[in-house]
């Protein structure tokens, strides 16, 4: 199966892959040029196709927000 | 606009919970997942994002310092140790098939506390610090050893402005002297019934007539401390009650909760109940007893609820509710409560304490001698809580949810399980997910027990807001 990233979400797709390696062991996941190939047997695509997206935005959204949360912390720790 | 991170996960009905970091949570659908994801927000989604505090436009408004705010409550606060586990005696007078305490026979020499021991854990509680203490007995049956809990008792109620005492008691010998010492107002009794006679007797007394004289027991202890009781049953997935008959067992106790506890993996219940290793059957069988006791209280009008689970959506819709040790990040060890077992060694709980007993790893941090050992305790600590874990930074329950890194060490021997894989993760995934599901339902029914539960004349609609944009593009 193959699915199709969007720009943005590149930068994540390692460590994005990392982590569905291990929620799916059973499959393999590899990133190749602009699309992530998934191979492995009587899987359901519709629902590996949504939690490879999920991956890719939890990543994204993770290290775009780590300033938010680096801020969030200093007005704490420093009022 | 700034964007708190909102974490996300798909309920099984193919609906969204989303919620940020101070644990502000809302529903929604895949499309505002995607529309997230791929940096295209509509005005409405920005609007909603804006209104309901997940967003900010500049750190000196309001909306930042309320987030602010919100995130900080959501944190456990430990703080003073005042509330210590005392193990007076090892030896108890039955042998549950559960058990997972490191007991001794009734009649084994050697397994009670010394006089030597006693003066030490009184020298100990008398360094702490503080006006308010909470003891809780454990053991062993800690009643066989009255004349140590009434000198700890006695001693804690002289030194301390407030104190308050927790038996952790079976029932099963009880005279006018165990009576007298559980009547005091500031006495406590814990004890277990595990359904009706033949449920309890299966895997507390194996003796029917041992099973009789503790419910004539708990009757003569109900009369002297109404109020004062409180009783959980413990479930073995082999072999569970008719949920019928311990609902109705536990009304006649006049609770109107039930803490339903699995058996813990720790001890006896090692070989003889391996069901303890299933969180999916423990997940079912809990899910099933919740929507009985739903559908019940829809019926008689009845206010029946699940502790766990109550706690549970108390800790979704509010911070603070922080009092269960077992649940709530950072989770502590050795903070605020601590066990001092039988030989004066410390321990950060009473499952730390079961797993270094039976050699697994010894998680003792210290001794009532020369108190707590800081090096040790730290170690633990690095893992007790959950803000940093590679998947807890994706859940939207980790502001709700907790760790218990003992249980991981008991279950797998290890800490660095991916957390999916946890026995805890697996309990505390489907109980968050039950419990959104219920938050977000509108059926009466449901509402009726969580208006119980919750103690709500009625179910404000702001306490689960849903968002959705049908003039979304789609892709």
């Amino acid at each position: 199966m193959i699915v199709q990233i969007s720009e943005h979400l590149r930068a994540s797709a390692p460590v994005a892959l990392a982590r569905l390696a291990y929620h799916y062991p059973e499959l393999s996941f590899a990133l190749v040029d602009e699309v992530i190939e998934v191979l492995g047997e009587n899987f359901d695509e519709a629902v590996i196709r949504r939690e490879v997206s999920y991956a890719l935005y939890r990543q994204h959204l993770f290290v775009q927000s780590l300033p938010l949360r680096a801020a969030l912390l200093a007005t704490l720790s420093h009022p | 606009m700034n964007i708190w991170p909102l974490r996300f996960r798909e309920l099984a009905d193919g609906r969204v919970f989303l919620a940020d970091d101070a644990g502000t949570f809302f529903l929604s659908d895949r499309s505002f997942v995607d529309r997230y994801g791929e940096d295209r927000l509509t005005t409405r989604d920005r609007d909603f994002l804006l209104a309901n505090g997940h967003a900010f436009e500049t750190e000196s408004e309001p909306a930042y310092n309320s987030f602010a705010w919100r995130w900080s409550a959501r944190q456990a606060k430990g703080g003073r140790l005042r509330y210590v586990i005392l193990v007076p005696t090892l030896r108890c007078n039955l042998a549950c098939t559960y058990c997972q305490v490191s007991r001794a026979p009734e009649t084994a020499r050697g397994f009670d506390w010394t006089p030597e021991a006693l003066a030490q854990v009184l020298g100990y509680l008398e360094a702490l610090s503080g006006s308010e203490i909470k003891i809780e007995f454990q053991g062993g049956e800690p009643l066989l050893r009255l004349d140590l809990l009434n000198a700890v008792r006695d001693f804690c109620r002289a030194r301390f402005a407030r104190s308050e005492f927790v038996v952790c008691t079976n029932l099963q010998s009880i005279g006018p002297a165990e009576l007298d010492f559980l009547s005091a107002s500031d006495t406590y009794v814990s004890t277990s019934v595990d359904g009706v006679l033949s449920d309890h007797d299966r895997h507390r007394t194996q003796n029917p007539a041992l099973a009789k004289q503790f419910f004539e027991n708990l009757g003569a202890v109900r009369r002297v401390a109404a109020g004062r009781i409180s009783a959980l049953p413990t479930i073995d997935l082999d072999q569970p009650p008719d949920l019928d008959a311990l609902i109705r067992t536990y009304e006649d106790l006049g609770q109107n909760s039930i803490f339903l506890r699995p058996v813990n993996y720790q001890g006896f219940a090692r070989r003889r109940h391996p069901a303890a290793r299933d969180v999916g059957r423990w997940n079912q069988f809990h899910e099933n007893f919740v929507r009985k006791i739903i559908e019940r209280n829809y019926q008689t009008g009845g206010n029946l609820g699940e502790y766990y689970l109550t706690l549970c959506l108390k800790r979704m819709l509010a911070p603070g509710h922080d009092g269960h040790v077992d649940l709530r990040n950072p989770g502590l060890l050795g903070d605020d409560y601590l066990v001092i077992d039988q030989d004066g060694v410390l321990y950060p709980t009473d499952e730390a304490r079961m797993v270094s007993r039976i050699g697994l790893a010894d998680l003792s941090i210290g001794t009532v001698a020369h108190g707590v050992d800081h090096q040790r305790l730290a170690a633990l600590n690095g893992a007790a809580f959950n803000h940093l874990d590679p998947d807890c930074v994706h859940c939207p329950y980790q502001p709700f949810c907790g760790v218990d890194p003992v249980d991981d060490i008991s279950r797998y021997g290890r800490l660095d399980l991916p957390k999916h894989l946890t026995w805890f993760c697996g309990r505390h995934l489907a109980l968050f997910d039950l419990a959104a599901r219920l938050l977000f339902s509108r059926d009466e029914m449901v509402q009726h027990s969580l208006r119980q539960w919750l103690d709500l004349p009625e179910i404000p609609i702001g306490l689960a807001p849903v968002h959705y944009d049908p003039t979304a593009p789609t892709r």
